[in-house]
């Protein structure tokens, strides 16, 4: 990985995208993509949370039918649930393909400067500042560089990626074997 | 006799000078002759033969009685001596007759006894006697035809041995003095070529000993091909080409047949990474919904950050990192935002 490509940079994305939008790939997603694929994910931990839910009183119910009634896990309980579900997500999400179901749907990807997938701890600190304070995303409107608060603390960037491949941008394994002609009859 | 019939006819006396060495040679003859004179009586007197008497006798008894009766006339003394002077004269021719014979015979033996030849190299001034000689008016008598006609020219050439000669000669020393400038300038070098048999020549030159005895290499590396590319006008050439014949007669086939297809093809794909395309065309790509979910999404980005800016009042903002020129050609396109 010494010379990693800009997301969108690459000849997968040269070939399959439309030319349009071809041109913005690699450029930092502004604020509308950018809460758009917040509120995704959100509704995605929210899910999540109801799944876990479902499952806790599909296990009370299968235990005790006869006492059966729906668990009351208390508002503050189900909130930090919610956010810290969102937060597991957004960090495993960004470490390790760097788009979460919401980045994927608006076509996003979360890199570091060098345009390469960033690391865990870095993930965890960005997902667990977006998740407390959701405000901070919002200088994105006001950064000259689409920056939010936390890509600029942890020099991080949302940055268009249609592609869907992670691996992509990767530097040929091999080299071609070299075109031979066979000899003449 | 002659002498003595004129002496006797003159008559008159004579004063001789004093007596010289002739006058003594005559004088001793003339007293010879009166000897003589004497003798001849006294042989008279005794009858000699009639032979001697038919020859000497007669012209001597009349000289001597001539002479007799001429002494009695004159003095003695001048008739002596004229008789000493005409005795005298007829001596000498006899010695003369008599010398030329004696010579005669004398040149014949010395003749041969001596080499002529030599001695009139030796000792004769040829050249002076040379040109004393009207050599002209000599050639102008012969017959040079006829003497010509009777040489045989061949045997004396083939007795020539030319090869000698040309050994002596100074071929050099000849050329040298030779002014070939103007001797060339005299050649009617046209007439010279016409008849020369140009084809006959060609034919007989053995070009390939020629050619192989040639240093092609050297003669090539003299050579600026450089300096002759640059004077080639290769478009004017290339006008000249039909590039759509020479296509037609290529054999694709043929080129073709000899690429390594599959190699190219599985170097094309691994290049391009053809599984990635597959993946992102089967998978959120190929969802038309959602590419223009994406699309109104960027758009709705570059709204918002354009009112931004333009509260703001400052600059249109970069949204990307930094990237070659040669790769984003236009700026984006946004739906809705154009016009």
């Amino acid at each position: 990985m010494t010379s990693p490509s800009r997301p969108g940079r690459d000849p997968v994305s040269r070939i399959v995208l439309p030319g349009p939008a071809r041109s913005v790939q690699g450029h930092r997603a502004g604020i509308v993509t950018r809460v758009a694929a917040g509120a995704v994910d959100l509704v995605v931990a929210l899910l999540g949370v109801a799944l876990m839910y479902a499952a806790w009183a599909g296990t009370i119910f299968l235990l005790g039918p006869q006492s059966f009634h729906f668990p009351d896990p208390g508002g503050l309980r189900l909130l930090l649930l919610v956010l810290g579900l969102l937060t597991a997500y957004l960090t495993v999400a960004w470490a390790t393909t760097g788009r979460t179901f919401g980045n994927r749907l608006l076509g996003l990807r979360v890199v570091d400067d060098g345009g390469r997938t960033i690391g865990l701890a870095r993930a965890f600190l960005r997902a667990a500042a977006c998740v407390m304070f959701p405000i901070v995303l919002f200088w994105v409107v006001v950064s000259r560089e689409n920056r939010s608060l936390p890509d600029i603390l942890l020099r991080t960037s949302v940055v268009y990626d249609w592609t869907s491949n992670a691996g992509r941008g990767h530097e040929p394994t091999s080299t071609p074997r070299a075109i031979v002609l066979p000899p003449e009859d | 006799m002659d002498e003595t019939t004129a002496g006797g006819t003159d008559e008159t006396v004579v004063r001789y000078e004093p007596l010289t060495a002739s006058d003594l040679a005559e004088l001793v003859l003339g007293l010879a002759a009166v000897g003589v004179e004497t003798v001849g009586r006294v042989v008279e007197a005794i009858r000699p033969p009639t032979l001697v008497t038919a020859v000497v006798k007669a012209p001597l008894t009349a000289a001597l009685s001539d002479l007799g009766s001429k002494l009695r006339r004159a003095d003695f003394s001048q008739e002596l001596l004229r008789r000493g002077h005409s005795r005298r004269g007829e001596l000498g021719r006899r010695v003369e007759v008599t010398a030329q014979r004696v010579a005669a015979a004398v040149v014949e033996a010395v003749l041969d006894v001596v080499d002529l030849t030599d001695i009139v190299v030796d000792h004769v001034d040829l050249d002076a006697v040379v040109s004393t000689v009207d050599l002209d008016r000599a050639v102008s008598r012969v017959d040079i035809d006829a003497i010509v006609s009777r040489v045989d020219i061949d045997a004396i050439v083939s007795r020539v041995d030319v090869d000698a000669i040309v050994e002596r000669l100074d071929i050099d020393g000849i050329v040298a003095r030779v002014d070939l400038d103007r001797a060339v300038s005299r050649v009617d070098i046209g007439a010279v070529i016409e008849r020369l048999d140009i084809d006959g020549i060609v034919a007989r030159v053995d070009l390939d000993r020629a050619v192989s005895g040639v240093d092609i290499d050297a003669i090539v590396g003299r050579v600026d091909i450089d300096a002759i590319a640059a004077r080639i006008d290769l478009d004017a050439i290339l006008d000249r080409v039909d590039v759509n014949a020479v296509a037609q007669r290529l054999d694709l086939d043929a080129v073709v047949g000899r690429l390594d297809l599959i190699g190219l093809a599985e170097y094309v794909v691994e290049e391009i990474d053809l599984p990635g395309i597959i993946q992102s065309s089967s998978g959120a790509m190929a969802s038309e919904g959602m590419r223009e979910v994406r699309w109104q999404g960027v758009g709705a980005d570059e709204r918002v950050a354009h009112v931004v800016d333009r509260m703001l009042r400052r600059r249109p903002r970069a949204p990307g990192p930094g990237l070659p020129a040669t790769e984003i050609t236009t700026r984006p396109v946004i739906p809705g935002s154009a016009g």
